[in-house]
């Protein structure tokens, strides 16, 4: 009996320690929409952490795993997301990629709650979020002039015909506007083909089909075609096929990609990212600056990366000054250590 | 060409600070050469650092060196924008040349020792100062070698390029110095010393005034010591000029009162001289001359007679002596005294010399007894004539205070060589005959030949 109550009041003091730990420090949410055991995931929130500096801060993190999830196991991660903003209160959420801002963000859309995104490529406006006086955040914008000059570099030719790989996920869209427009102030450069496989199999075809006749390959979205057992191929598999298959050039925006073989990359940085969104985060929770006073902003700096792996299979020189200018990668990410 | 003391010192002033600037120049240069050096060496050293870590890079990239494509470009980008660099090189561990900035590349440095890992090491070698840095793969693995060279003549062309702009510098501020410094010198020595050489032309020496004015000439620099010297100069100048004057004021009275005194002993002197040849002449006279009457005495007659002996014996020209001694005069003397008596000798003895010749030569032998030395006559005629005329002058009356009174005279005349060879034959020989006549009652008488009177001459030669 004695033990009992002296157990239920040791609870009752854990309980009232840990409401009043939690109601000094900031909770926020992370709300991913993809998977927090992807690299890309785990350089914002690390980026993030950062930036938050010293400030005591208790952070949960809500995978919506969009690239692997289908439309009902994802209609089901968001009421799940929703139902814990709802329980926990968080200070601030912070929604990175484009799902999470369509599936989470704009529900709260000038609530109390302030939401920090980033990995956006839509536009600002594309959301509702130039309306919304708690949203802020990182736009994600692809150095595709950035790359195609290292591809430059790499690949010579006087006028670069391409091809563009893309899935069916509604981000690429936005990619798709931003390359298109700068296509078409250039012409050094052309697209003969954009690709949109569905399958698995349907790009193995259209990416044997390409080979001599564009110089090189950008690859997007990558991450919905179906496999024979109708669930999306990961990416990696689809990347390792290609690098051991393909002898056109590829190149993306994304260092992930190059770690997985694709040729080149001047890549967006997801740490990068997450810093520029945590200095957003802490001024307001710590400073207490409003969402609406701080502007949206695009990364700017670039990475140039190269793998020189591929470029080893591929057979292609690169110049040591290209070389020396970018991140090189002499390995493949399945390559044993 | 004469150059002003302000140039004069502004040009050894100029000579002095282009000596020091100079030296300064020398030792600025010698530490901006080493600077330039330092500097050179340090950033051959990053530069070959900056180019290993390429090398390494790449190296790290699992790239061999020949994969290294283009990385001349790397070689040439290190150097680039640094002149003070001239080439870089990148060699392999055997020190074969890999890559290179220039076309001509870099020597290996064989026989030097290499840097060790983590270190670079700069040496001098035939074609110039290199710094070596290797490329090290993983901890210790030396892969290879880069080199950068430095570039001697900018080396060079950069420490002079400081050193020409200060020594333009310099001069331009010499130039400068030189006018201010010449303008400076004109007013503080240059016009002085010639308003000084001025007044020192126009000093005129026993001037007071300018004395005064001189030393109202206050400056307290180095011109007004040289005014006041000037002034205490000129004064001891007056002051030695006056004493001078007094000395010679004195002198001159000196040699004044010098003067007439000489002039008084040399007149005393002309007197004593004039009285001494007057009293010698008169000694001679008196020695030669009969005080009473002023013909010559016996003392002169005698040598007188012994020369024209002489010349005569030489000439064998005739020589006469008539002896005179006067008849009655003892009388007189006795009668009327000494004094009559020798006026009575005086006024016949200026008688008889009237009448003798020029040539002829009376003397008054002692008491009334005179003597007649006669030549140049051609016979016993005109000696016999002026026997005559003496007689007759005895025949005129003396006239002696009132008194008339008459003498008479006997004369003996001898004539050489007839009556004697010799004077006191030939005296003797007058001597008689004038006894002769006297003993005849006056009158004259010619000495017999000498023969016959050869025996009375003694006797009365010595008389």
């Amino acid at each position: 009996m004695i033990s009992a109550v002296l157990r239920s009041a040791l609870t009752a003091l854990l309980c009232l320690a840990a409401t009043a730990a939690s109601a000094q420090s900031l909770k926020i949410l992370h709300v991913t929409s993809y998977k927090s055991d992807w690299a890309w995931v785990q350089d914002q929130a690390k980026g993030f952490q950062e930036s938050m500096g010293d400030a005591e801060i208790v952070m949960r993190t809500v995978d919506l795993d969009a690239k692997h999830n289908s439309a009902e196991q994802l209609k089901q991660a968001v009421a799940q997301t929703i139902a814990l903003i709802e329980s926990w209160k968080p200070d601030l959420i912070y929604t990175t990629d484009d799902v999470a801002q369509s599936e989470v963000a704009v529900k709260y859309l000038n609530g109390p709650t302030p939401i920090v995104y980033s990995g956006v490529n839509k536009a600002h406006a594309d959301y509702g979020f130039d309306k919304a006086r708690n949203v802020t955040g990182v736009l994600e914008r692809e150095h595709f002039a950035g790359t195609l000059s290292l591809l430059r570099d790499i690949k010579a030719a006087p006028k670069l015909k391409l091809a563009i790989v893309l899935d069916d996920d509604p981000t690429w869209q936005g990619v798709k506007e931003r390359i298109n427009t700068e296509l078409a102030r250039r012409k050094d450069v052309e697209v003969t083909h954009w690709l949109q496989p569905k399958t698995y199999a349907e790009y193995r075809k259209a990416m044997t089909d390409l080979q001599g006749k564009v110089d090189a390959v950008g690859l997007l979205g990558i991450f919905r075609f179906a496999g024979a057992d109708g669930k999306f191929v990961d990416y990696e598999t689809v990347l390792k096929w290609t690098a051991e298959n393909s002898k056109l050039p590829d190149f993306s925006f994304w260092d992930t990609r190059v770690e997985r073989g694709t040729l080149c990359a001047v890549t967006v940085s997801g740490i990068e990212q997450g810093r520029l969104a945590g200095r957003m985060a802490r001024r307001i929770l710590v400073d207490k600056v409003s969402p609406a006073s701080i502007t949206p902003e695009a990364t700017a700096k670039g990475r140039p990366m190269i793998s020189l792996a591929r470029a080893r299979k591929l057979g292609i020189p690169i110049h040591a000054t290209t070389l020396l200018n970018a991140e090189v990668l002499t390995r493949f990410s399945w390559d044993p250590q | 060409m004469t150059i002003s003391l302000p140039l004069r010192i502004n040009l050894i002033s100029l000579v002095f600070a282009a000596l020091v600037a100079t030296v300064l120049t020398v030792i600025g240069g010698a530490f901006i050469y080493q600077q330039q050096r330092q500097n050179a060496i340090a950033r051959a050293q990053i530069a070959s650092d900056e180019l290993a870590s390429r090398a390494e890079r790449l190296l790290g990239m699992q790239l061999r060196y020949e994969d290294f494509l283009g990385f001349d470009e790397q070689c040439s980008a290190v150097i680039r924008n640094d002149p003070l660099l001239s080439e870089s090189a990148l060699f392999n561990e055997r020190g074969i040349q890999q890559y290179r900035s220039n076309a001509g590349g870099i020597a290996w440095p064989i026989g030097e020792s290499l840097p060790e890992p983590g270190s670079t090491r700069t040496l001098t070698t035939h074609n110039g100062v290199i710094v070596v840095h290797p490329v090290v793969l993983g901890k210790d693995n030396v892969r290879g070698y880069t080199i950068v060279a430095i570039n001697s003549e900018t080396l060079l062309r950069e420490t002079f390029r400081p050193i020409g702009w200060l020594v333009l510098s310099g001069m331009a501020l010499f130039i400068v110095g030189l006018v201010i410094q010449q303008g400076i010198f004109w007013r503080a020595v240059g016009r002085p010393l010639a308003r000084l050489v001025r007044t020192a032309d126009e000093l005129r020496p026993g001037d007071p005034a300018q004395i005064v004015a001189l030393q109202q000439l206050t400056e307290k620099d180095d011109i007004g010591r040289v005014y006041a010297a000037l002034a205490r100069l000129m004064q001891r100048l007056a002051d030695a000029r006056n004493e001078l004057v007094a000395q010679n004021t004195q002198l001159e009275a000196a040699v004044r009162e010098r003067t007439d005194q000489l002039e008084k002993a040399n007149a005393e002197l002309a007197l004593d001289i004039e009285r001494r040849k007057e009293l010698e002449d008169e000694l001679r006279t008196l020695a030669s001359t009969d005080s009473l009457t002023g013909l010559a005495n016996r003392s002169f007659i005698m040598p007188y007679l012994e020369r024209r002996l002489e010349q005569a014996r030489r000439n064998y020209s005739p020589l006469g002596v008539v002896i005179l001694d006067f008849d009655g005069f003892k009388n007189i003397n006795d009668t009327y005294g000494h004094a009559v008596g020798d006026q009575a000798l005086q006024i016949m003895g200026r008688r008889i010399e009237q009448v003798c010749r020029q040539s002829d030569v009376l003397a008054r032998l002692g008491g009334d007894e005179f003597l007649i030395a006669f030549e140049a006559f051609l016979d016993d005629t005109q000696a016999e004539a002026l026997c005559r005329r003496i007689i007759m002058l005895f025949e005129q009356p003396l006239q002696i205070n009132s008194l008339s009174l008459k003498l008479g005279v006997s004369i003996g005349v001898a004539m050489f060589p007839r009556n004697g060879s010799d004077l006191v034959a030939l005296l003797t020989a007058a001597d008689r005959a004038m006894y002769q006549a006297k003993s005849e009652g006056g009158g004259f008488h010619f000495a017999p030949t000498s023969h016959t009177l050869t025996p009375h001459v003694s006797n009365q030669a010595s008389l």
